[in-house]
């Protein structure tokens, strides 16, 4: 009696999960061998894979065109990640206060994230037009020579950089959760004991949010690696390739040239590179991130 | 935290500063494309029009098919939110309420395909949807949201019904419900806030999808507003540029993709970001 409706559970379980893991075996699992078993052919799709075995993988080790993509993705990340979490984290510092319109205050930090990728670049490539868009217009108002934002192949970096920053709301609303799962009986005791602000902050706030500040570097690698959207929307991987970010290469490799053997190869590469950076922030994080009611 | 008056007037100078900075863009595109041409070639440029004209707003329907394009996407989006928060809500309500041998560790792989970047399945899967003859369809944008909507949704969801108390199911039972009816009767509203929260995220990101379009549409018949968008932007798009657009057709144009998305928002905000749906996702 008691294992036919054990039995019967079981059955319900995998029938109500059945959608992801149908899911997961078609759009998951087959594709991850398929593309490796592509990345050991030449492969254009109009014609069937032709092996040829780590071809691919020595190609890409010799290529120019993959290590500086590599180096401009991994500066990009560099910069981008640290910056982004540090102004979401300064506009979270602000908000996280009960006062009067604070809700609308949230709500325009945040409006930038819900913007179309596409709209996105279009207006970015206006106001960075060097002769009749704002990005000039201001360095002149404050005195300073105009700089060539998107046309040149040293100042495309920045400018996406800026561009990306301008979407900080996204890890704020993250930061703000984070704020208000702090229980407020630490600083009520705090306060008792006379601790000051700047002390409050160093020995509640910082220790209990390292958690988001995990979750945070972790999505913020993860997606940093793979910005796609936001460049093919200014500049396409121009000018020169200075802009020729990973995912833009691969997209490029599979379905414009289409090289879909070679294309897969250097999704493979990525696709180590986000794990092992992953790894290596889950192993530091045993040393500095706090869990609450954890036991050590 | 209550505040003395002087540090509340500089709190709200800062935050007022922050504010124009993160609005100006979306004030500029606005400004633009209700400008004539002599105010949109001025040296140095202005922000605002000197004489509004919405003329741009008229015209941009001749230029590309935008109706097209929005009913398009309408019909990606509409059943993207449906598939993908009912599959979501499927698959969560399975993980969370019913026991199953392994069902951790299928939790565990579904949360790990978070970690595969799209890069390494992208291909195989146009290989899967063109050799099937879908690609220029909706198809391949709106099959795959039927298959439980995405780990991050299903995992949000399962803490939404991982909190419901057992005793309504057990209550139910005994007045004779089956499993659907608790899944669909009495969790399902009950989750009604985690259930809009997921459909206003599939809804912005359907809304705002472009390398799916970009990879499976290339006739224009088939285009999103995000794609038709793109191909509209000068110097991009595959070559599909028009010579003649003004900056004022192409703001206007970037206006009717974003105020949907907007208007969404501002409708749902409340939920979005007051942090308490985020913070029951970071916990666990």
């Amino acid at each position: 009696m008691r294992s036919t409706k054990k039995v019967r559970e079981a059955i319900a379980g995998y029938l109500f999960t059945s959608p992801v893991t149908v899911g997961i075996l078609l759009f998951t699992a087959w594709p991850v061998l398929q593309s490796l078993y592509y990345s050991f052919t030449k492969f254009n799709i109009i014609k069937s894979p032709q092996w040829v075995g780590t071809d691919n993988y020595d190609k890409l080790l010799h290529d120019p065109e993959f290590w500086q993509s590599l180096k401009i993705t991994g500066i990009f990340t560099g910069i981008s990640v640290p910056a982004s979490l540090l102004i979401g984290f300064l506009l979270a510092l602000l908000l996280h206060r009960n006062l009067p319109g604070i809700g609308l205050f949230r709500t325009i930090f945040y409006l930038p994230v819900v913007v179309p990728v596409v709209a996105l670049g279009i207006l970015w490539k206006q106001l960075y037009s060097p002769t009749y868009g704002f990005a000039n217009k201001l360095l002149d108002m404050v005195g300073l020579p105009p700089y060539s934002w998107f046309s040149h192949p040293e100042s495309v970096m920045p400018s996406l950089i800026i561009m990306g920053l301008w979407q900080a709301g996204g890890s704020m609303i993250i930061w703000l959760a984070g704020f208000q799962g702090i229980p407020a009986p630490l600083y009520e005791a705090a306060i008792v004991d006379g601790a000051s602000r700047m002390r409050r902050f160093w020995t509640i706030t910082i220790p209990m949010i390292t958690p988001v500040i995990f979750f945070n570097l972790i999505m913020g690698f993860i997606g940093s690696f793979q910005v796609f959207g936001q460049v093919m929307a200014t500049t396409a991987g121009g000018p020169l390739n200075a802009s020729n970010f990973l995912m833009v290469m691969i997209y490029k490799k599979a379905f414009r040239t289409l090289e879909m053997g070679y294309a897969s190869s250097l999704a493979w590469v990525l696709f180590v590179i986000v794990l092992l950076l992953t790894a290596f922030i889950f192993r530091t994080s045993r040393s500095w991130v706090h869990y609450e009611g954890e036991v050590r | 935290m209550r505040l003395p008056v002087k540090s509340s007037l500089v709190l709200y100078a800062l935050l007022l500063g922050s504010a124009v900075v993160f609005l100006f863009p979306l004030i500029w595109m606005v400004a633009r494309s209700f400008m004539g041409l002599d105010d949109l070639y001025k040296v140095p440029p202005v922000v605002f029009p000197t004489q509004f004209t919405a003329e741009a707003y008229s015209e941009i329907w001749t230029i590309k098919p935008f109706l097209s394009y929005i009913g398009n996407t309408g019909i990606v989006v509409f059943f993207s939110v449906v598939g993908g928060t009912l599959s979501a809500a499927f698959c969560a309500f399975g993980f969370a309420r019913l026991r199953f041998p392994y069902r951790n560790l299928i939790f565990g792989i579904v949360l790990a395909t978070m970690m595969l970047p799209g890069a390494v399945t992208m291909i195989p899967v146009y290989v899967l949807f063109s050799k099937l003859n879908w690609t220029n369809t909706l198809l391949p944008l709106i099959v795959p949201t039927f298959f439980g909507g995405g780990a991050f949704n299903i995992f949000l969801l399962r803490q939404f019904f991982a909190t419901l108390p057992h005793d309504f199911d057990e209550a139910a039972k005994i007045d004779g419900a089956n499993l659907w009816h608790i899944f669909w009767r009495i969790s399902m509203p009950l989750c009604r806030p985690g259930l809009t929260v997921v459909a206003i995220g599939v809804f912005m990101s359907t809304w705002n999808d472009f390398m799916g379009p970009l990879i499976y549409l290339s006739k224009e018949k088939s285009f999103t507003l995000a794609l038709g968008l793109y191909a509209l932007s000068p110097g991009e798009a595959g070559g599909a540029t028009i010579g003649s657009i003004t900056t004022a057709q192409l703001m206007a144009a970037c206006s009717l993709a974003v105020v949907p998305v907007i208007l969404v928002f501002f409708f749902a905000q409340k939920k979005l970001i007051s942090g308490t749906v985020v913070s029951t996702g970071i916990k666990g």
